[in-house]
């Protein structure tokens, strides 16, 4: 690619660490990410080791539904990371092309998602049943959040991105999808697998 | 975000309103900050007032029934942690002095920045709001723990916790937005020449606070989301009826809460660490000694929390390893504390009002920090634990950092913030005041402590042991010195207008001092620098034999 | 105000280019490796399946933030950031453990 389109991407200012400072503060960002759902994992993983007797609850969750999920959401990472690519290439409209298929997946996976309280609801696994039945819903419900986030964010990047503006942040909404990504890449064996 | 793109601000809205100058954002921390301290300060004359004379009606206040008393504690506490230290000594003073500091032409990410108060202002409205909701603000402690903050019959009504509650999450995201502002401008925007080791100290201890901050507040912020649900849907988290644990909640906010006290503590020692040079005209000593004990300090309040729990029912193996590193933890604070007092070491001393309360701020400090070690050891705890010997060390810990390094740096600071010199007579009658007044607020409350009693009791004659003039007598000399101390302030918030409006004006360097900030005109224009700064030299180059003059500063060409 | 142009141009060179893996490939791997831990969940091997679930889980972490989020091309300074969250974590891991795990204590 030619130098023109990375002095674009790159943003005005570079600094001492080789890191442009829109990514760096993203990594910040994620750290503090990390230490939110990082601290509900370690209380889930210590609680439901010391109760056994939550497995009988965890069998009523939906695997496929929650398999679905990974797959639309792995698959949305895939097109944020082609999209990333994409923008560095300077190719901006398909960037954009790309980032609408992974908004897509995020609404694919609200509804999944949606589809799945309602059943569970409907079948009286509601937050208050039992404690894993609550941290089914603060965990999911803490990723979903994360997912409309997201999604949000990839909107207004995707219109921006569009017209050749601040393309570089397409890797960082890139990178805070992959995020979201992984952390449901900890639920769905926490919360759906293992029982 | 884009630097590139930054006019000078126009119309009052634009220029002192909806601001993305840092330097209009932190006076806007500044001011709420000190306004939430007047606030505070009013629950801390009621809490005074009670406890002296229970059951009668306090003027300008009124009567305090039980229930309403555990909240004005509640409020007091948190108030002066969240609304107080942390937007005056973290937001205002970072946002003010990294980017002068660091040679930058503003923060980072200037709207972040701005995005970042304004979510603070609205986490304000929601705290004050809780004062006048059905049931009254939260009385569930400043620490809110479950099952007291779990339900409505446990503390007031149901509005106040849940406001509380979603007041604090809103503070944490205000601080976390301005937490990763601070570390990016101070990694990313320095100015040429500039090495990681040639930041002033108060950067340092800054970018440290605030990657402490962002690393420990996470767990609280799911234990609070937890707190909510329990409360408004109906789950058990901390509930022991439908499986849940009391307990865990102690070790979230710990978790959070101890390392919360260096966020409030490493930007005041950072103030004191600028002072001091400064008015002994000497190189701070062991600069990078004070920066490694920071790192130390930042790692090691990761593992001491449970020291708060000592009695709350924790796994008994906890407590000695707890013990032990609690212990530890002094041993860079003492380093930092120890090169502070070794830079005074035959320096010239100048005792100017920012350097009085630098040392005041460092005296009392002692007492709280060699407290602490009574409190951490959990045979004396158990004693001690909830008594009013910790209410007695933890303001001997924090008054020092938060507001003898607040009143420092106002005093040093204020002629680069607004352009003005702050009165140094009524100054030291500030100093004067309130040096020897916190000292007799606190000081009765350890005998208090040791005579057994506990804190948080809206009436100690209800209990036999507490019922004799010993105790009333204590209690009147804390109060008497609590509204000398509320009313020594009268003469810096005098002073503080006063100045505003008339006071002298500053020249841009009035202290002679190294710092980039004092390279520019007193008040900085919009975009900091005129030109690029560059950096030759670290920032505490006193009385360097290669300078005619006794200071040298940090972008002198050599 | 425009600074450093110098170092700038040195980035242009460095921080902007990202080697670009082969990411169909990458994601194919993550699905397999889905499936497998799907499959495995319906087996309920008691001991077993949950160690192999949560290692595949984390290889697949691995994977996402190595190519998707190129951990592996950043500098090594990014990953003493994400490093550090963790090991805090480690922290509260070790010290809720006697707690929640073997607790409460109460008499």
């Amino acid at each position: 690619m030619d130098d023109s389109t990375v002095a674009k991407l790159e943003g005005a200012n570079l600094e001492d660490l080789g890191i442009p400072t829109g990514r760096l503060a993203m990594w910040w960002f994620l750290a503090s990410e990390i230490s939110i759902f990082g601290g509900l994992v370690c209380i889930f993983v210590l609680l439901r080791w010391r109760h056994p007797e939550w497995a009988s609850e965890a069998v009523h969750t939906i695997n496929a539904a929650g398999a679905l999920n990974t797959v639309v959401l792995l698959t949305s990472s895939l097109s944020a990371v082609l999209a990333h690519q994409a923008a560095e290439d300077g190719r901006y409209r398909k960037a954009a092309r790309l980032l609408g298929a992974t908004f897509g997946g995020g609404v694919i996976f609200l509804c999944v998602k949606a589809y799945e309280y309602s059943h569970e609801i409907h079948a009286g696994f509601v937050p208050a049943r039992s404690m894993f039945w609550s941290f089914y819903y603060l965990m999911t419900g803490l990723h979903a959040l994360h997912v409309i986030g997201g999604m949000v964010a990839m909107f207004v990047i995707m219109l921006s991105v569009r017209k050749g503006l601040n393309p570089q942040r397409v890797e960082y909404v890139g990178i805070y999808w992959h995020f979201v990504d992984i952390v449901w890449i900890f639920l769905f064996p926490l919360l759906y697998l293992a029982s | 975000m884009a630097h590139s793109a930054h006019h000078p601000p126009v119309g009052f809205l634009g220029r002192y309103v909806f601001s993305t100058d840092h330097k209009v954002i932190a006076k806007q921390y500044l001011f709420t900050g000190i306004f939430m301290a007047l606030v505070g300060g009013f629950l801390a004359y009621v809490i005074r007032m009670q406890l002296t004379f229970p059951g009668e009606s306090i003027p300008g206040y009124g009567h305090v029934s039980f229930v309403h008393y555990n909240a004005v504690v509640t409020l007091h506490g948190t108030i002066m942690i969240f609304w107080v230290a942390m937007p005056v000594l973290l937001a205002a003073l970072a946002n003010f002095l990294i980017p002068l500091m660091i040679g930058a032409e503003d923060m980072a990410f200037p709207r972040l920045n701005m995005l970042s108060y304004w979510i603070f202002l609205l986490s304000t409205v929601v705290l004050l709001s809780s004062f006048f909701v059905p049931g009254g603000a939260a009385a569930g402690g400043w620490t809110s723990y479950p099952p007291l903050s779990g339900s409505a019959a446990f503390s007031g009504g149901q509005w106040g916790v849940s406001l509380w509650i979603l007041a604090v999450a809103l503070e944490f995201a205000a601080f976390l937005m301005g937490g990763i502002n601070f570390i990016t401008t101070a990694f990313n925007m320095r100015a040429p020449g500039m090495k990681l080791f040639d930041m002033p100290i108060m950067v340092w201890l800054q970018v440290v606070a605030a990657i402490v901050f962002m690393l420990s507040v996470g767990p609280l912020i799911a234990g609070a989301v937890m707190l909510l649900l329990d409360r408004l849907v109906g789950t058990g988290f901390f509930d022991p009826a439908a499986g849940g644990d009391p307990l865990l909640f102690q070790h979230l906010f710990w978790f959070f809460g101890h390392p919360e006290v260096y966020v409030v503590l490493l930007p005041g020692f950072g103030v004191i660490g600028e002072i001091l040079p400064v008015f002994s005209r000497k190189p701070i000593f062991g600069y990078r000694m004070i920066i490694y004990a920071t790192f130390v300090t930042g790692v090691m309040s990761f593992i001491v929390w449970a020291h708060h729990q000592f009695i709350a029912g924790i796994d008994p193996r906890l407590a000695t390893p707890f013990s032990i590193t609690t212990i530890l933890i002094s041993v860079p604070i003492a380093i930092m504390v120890f090169s502070y007092m070794a830079t005074l070491w035959r320096g010239s001393i100048e005792f100017k009002t920012p350097m009085l309360f630098a040392l005041g701020a460092l005296a009392v400090f002692l007492l709280g920090g060699v407290t602490g070690i009574h409190n951490g050891t959990p045979a004396a705890d158990i004693f001690l634990h909830d008594t009013y010997f910790v209410v007695a060390h933890f303001h001997y810990a924090l008054i020092p950092p938060v507001f003898f390094a607040f009143f420092a740096a106002m005093y040093y600071w204020f002629p680069k913030m607004f352009g003005r010199m702050l009165n140094e007579r009524l100054g030291v009658a500030h100093f004067v005041f309130t040096f020897f007044f916190m000292n007799l607020t606190f000081l009765p409350m350890f005998l208090l402590g040791f005579m057994g009693h506990q804190r948080r009791i809206a009436d100690p004659r209800v209990f036999d042991t507490l019922r004799n003039a010993q105790v009333e007598n204590l209690h009147w000399l804390a109060t008497i010195g609590a509204i000398g101390l509320l009313l020594g302030q009268i003469p810096f918030l005098v002073n503080l207008v006063m100045s505003l409006i008339r006071g002298e004006r500053a020249e841009a360097n009035p202290w002679r001092a190294n710092t980039l900030e004092w390279t520019v005109p007193s008040p900085p224009g919009h975009g900091n620098f005129e030109r690029q700064p560059v950096v030759y030299r670290g920032p505490y180059e006193y009385s360097s034999p290669e300078s005619s003059e006794d200071f040298l500063p940090q972008n002198a060409a050599p | 105000m425009s600074r450093k142009p110098e170092s700038s141009e040195q980035a242009s060179a460095t921080a902007g280019a990202h080697a670009h893996p082969n990411y169909i490939a990458i994601w194919s791997i993550l699905l397999f490796a889905m499936l497998v831990s799907v499959l495995l969940g319906e087996l309920e091997i008691p001991g077993f399946t949950t160690t192999l679930i949560f290692t595949i889980a984390i290889v697949k972490a691995y994977l996402v933030a190595a190519h998707f989020m190129h951990i592996k091309s950043e500098p090594r300074f990014v990953v003493l950031i994400l490093a550090s969250a963790a090991a805090c974590l480690y922290f509260l891991f070790i010290g809720l453990a006697p707690d929640t795990v073997f607790g409460p204590f109460v008499e």
